[in-house]
């Protein structure tokens, strides 16, 4: 789970990259909501995974614990996307100021995928450039879902983020697993 | 509509966050404790059997000190061990200051000693039976009493109880648990989860004592029994046993050396070892955390886990295969045995009860002290030391 492939599918299915669609109009100031989205995640994640080790240490917390916790967050942010098709948002404004709610936080910032990089950011086999690297990435696709997916294929969209949330429920499990079994 | 969305959502996590952390992932409380704190804290623990040592070499069983209330009960199985975890103490520090005490403890298991063909075996004089895990455990404490003072008086008996444990051992490597006296064979329905490790341990302690004797073979036997079978047969619930005997042994074998599956289970042990420490540190005084991650393990209990996990450490020292997991067995060792450090009873806090004897050094859960708390609390001190004092 630490590899880069496999974190990254791990943080892809955290960050649900097409519940960015929830936010895509066409319009002039789409590429400006794409661009605030991604800005915040390049600072929010990489902040969360430089941050991570000083974090768990303040709270006392263990690596794997960590892990264990993420992966609950990460399973109930899944179960929400099964049910809900993603994080609940409402009020969606028309102009740029989407890129900075919903589609910078809590859709491409949201809290699996923070939980995520700084838990796998504080893993030994991971480390800190890894897990910003690939968290960051799969937060900027969920900008990149809102910047070029047509809205005509929101409906798909939905759909993939539901399956996701499946998929993401499965790597909780296992990150939860895998947490409980470090020493 | 931004700013009250953001709030919104702040709310939402914020409060999600609290929740996490007031219930499934509260602080892992490590007391920051010293190799002489430790030390310290395994004296005083010597010092308690010590003082409850009785004229007849038994040792007070069970203390209540919230009713100033001894128990009738014996156990010849915890008195072998808290025996051996008296000569284990000497064997790790050269401190012979206990020997008398253990010696008075071992004399008395010698005279209750039950003997048959050419083995001997402890036989309890309450009901006559004869359980294979009190001669383990004894033959355990001969071999560490040996290591200490080089003292060979013993080897007869010593020779005597290992075949003994291998008159109990089944052809698949298991090992029964109890002698059928008046039958003159080994009861064939009765195994334990406790016995066949310690015998493993004690017979791979003997091996390594004397090396051309042959008791390797029964040992390598019962560790391919534990690695491959053991948790199946016995249908644990959760594999694997947390068997800190079955670690014991590992770490008495590392230069044999292991096989594969040998290491497969040394790891996997190391897991739930590191995990069950990881939780203990995260219980609490608070209802919610008593409730949701359960009181404080007694040091019975808590006092295992160090032990298997200094076994483990020393294995990871000697086998390369475990060699990825030293820092954290290391981390988990200091961490668990930092708690019982942390959780013994002060001289202070002691001079509060009735009998402060009986309380000062030792660890009281729900009022109560058993001699093995102190037993193997003080294992998993005294093992921990070597690993403080090397930085890890």
């Amino acid at each position: 789970m630490t590899g880069w492939l496999a974190l990254f599918v791990l943080l892809l299915a955290a960050a649900n990259p097409a519940t960015g669609a929830r936010t895509n109009r066409t319009g002039e100031t789409r590429a400006l909501a794409a661009g605030i989205a991604a800005a915040m995640v390049a600072i929010g994640l990489v902040s969360a995974a430089a941050g991570a080790d000083r974090l768990l240490d303040a709270f006392e917390i263990e690596q794997e614990t960590a892990r264990i916790a993420a992966g609950l967050v990460l399973a109930m942010t899944g179960g929400q996307a099964i049910v809900l098709g993603g994080p609940l948002v409402r009020d969606i404004p028309r102009d740029w100021q989407r890129g900075i709610y919903p589609l910078g936080i809590p859709l491409a910032v949201n809290p699996a995928l923070v939980a995520c990089a700084v838990a796998f950011a504080a893993h030994p086999d991971a480390g800190a450039a890894r897990a910003a690297t690939l968290a960051t990435s799969a937060g900027l696709a969920t900008a990149a879902v809102a910047l070029l997916l047509p809205p005509r294929l929101n409906a798909f969209a939905d759909a993939l983020a539901r399956l996701t949330g499946g998929l993401a429920v499965l790597l909780a499990a296992a990150m939860v697993v895998s947490g409980v079994r470090d020493v | 509509m931004v700013l009250r969305g953001l709030a919104g959502t702040f709310c939402v996590w914020a409060l999600g966050a609290i929740l996490l952390r007031v219930t499934l992932v509260p602080s892992h409380m490590c007391p920051d404790v010293s190799g002489d704190d430790l030390r310290a804290s395994a004296e005083a623990s010597v010092a308690w059997i010590e003082r409850s040592l009785q004229p007849d070499g038994s040792f007070v069983y069970e203390y209540n000190a919230d009713e100033d209330a001894y128990s009738t009960d014996y156990n010849e199985v915890r008195h072998a061990g808290v025996t051996m975890s008296l000569y284990q103490y000497m064997a790790e520090t050269g401190d012979l200051g206990p020997l008398e005490a253990a010696d008075r403890a071992l004399d008395r298991a010698l005279q209750i000693s039950f003997e048959h063909d050419n083995w001997m075996a402890i036989q309890n004089p309450r009901d006559g039976s004869v359980q294979l895990g009190s001669s383990s455990l004894l033959l355990a404490g001969l071999v560490l009493r040996r290591q200490a003072t080089a003292d060979t008086q013993y080897d007869d008996e010593l020779r005597a109880y290992a075949r003994f444990i291998v008159a109990m051992q089944r052809p698949d490597g298991s090992f029964l648990n109890y002698w059928l006296v008046s039958q003159g064979y080994a009861n064939p329905n009765v195994t334990s989860k406790y016995a066949t490790g310690e015998a493993f341990w004690a017979l791979a302690l003997l091996h390594n004592m004397f090396p051309g004797e042959g008791w390797d073979v029964p040992a390598r036997a019962v560790a391919d029994y534990l690695a491959l079978y053991r948790d199946e047969e016995e249908q644990f619930e959760f594999p694997p046993w947390a068997d800190q005997w079955a670690a014991y042994g590992l770490s008495e074998m590392a230069e044999w050396p292991l096989e594969d599956h040998h290491i497969d289970y040394a790891r996997s042990l190391a897991e739930r070892f590191g995990f069950l420490v990881r939780v203990e540190s995260q219980r609490g005084e608070t209802w919610l955390l008593k409730e949701i991650h359960g009181p404080k393990t007694r040091a019975a209990g808590h006092g295992t886990w160090v032990e298997g996990l200094t076994s483990l450490y020393r294995l990871s020292v000697a086998d390369d295969r475990m060699a990825d997991l030293r820092g954290d067995l290391g981390d988990r060792a200091f961490c668990g045995a930092g708690m019982l450090a942390d959780r013994q009873m002060t001289a202070t806090e002691a001079a509060r009860y009735t009998e402060p004897a009986l309380t000062e050094g030792a660890w009281i859960t729900k009022g109560i002290t058993r001699m093995d708390d102190q037993q193997h609390a003080l294992s998993g001190l005294i093992r921990t030391v070597p690993i403080v004092e090397a930085g890890e």
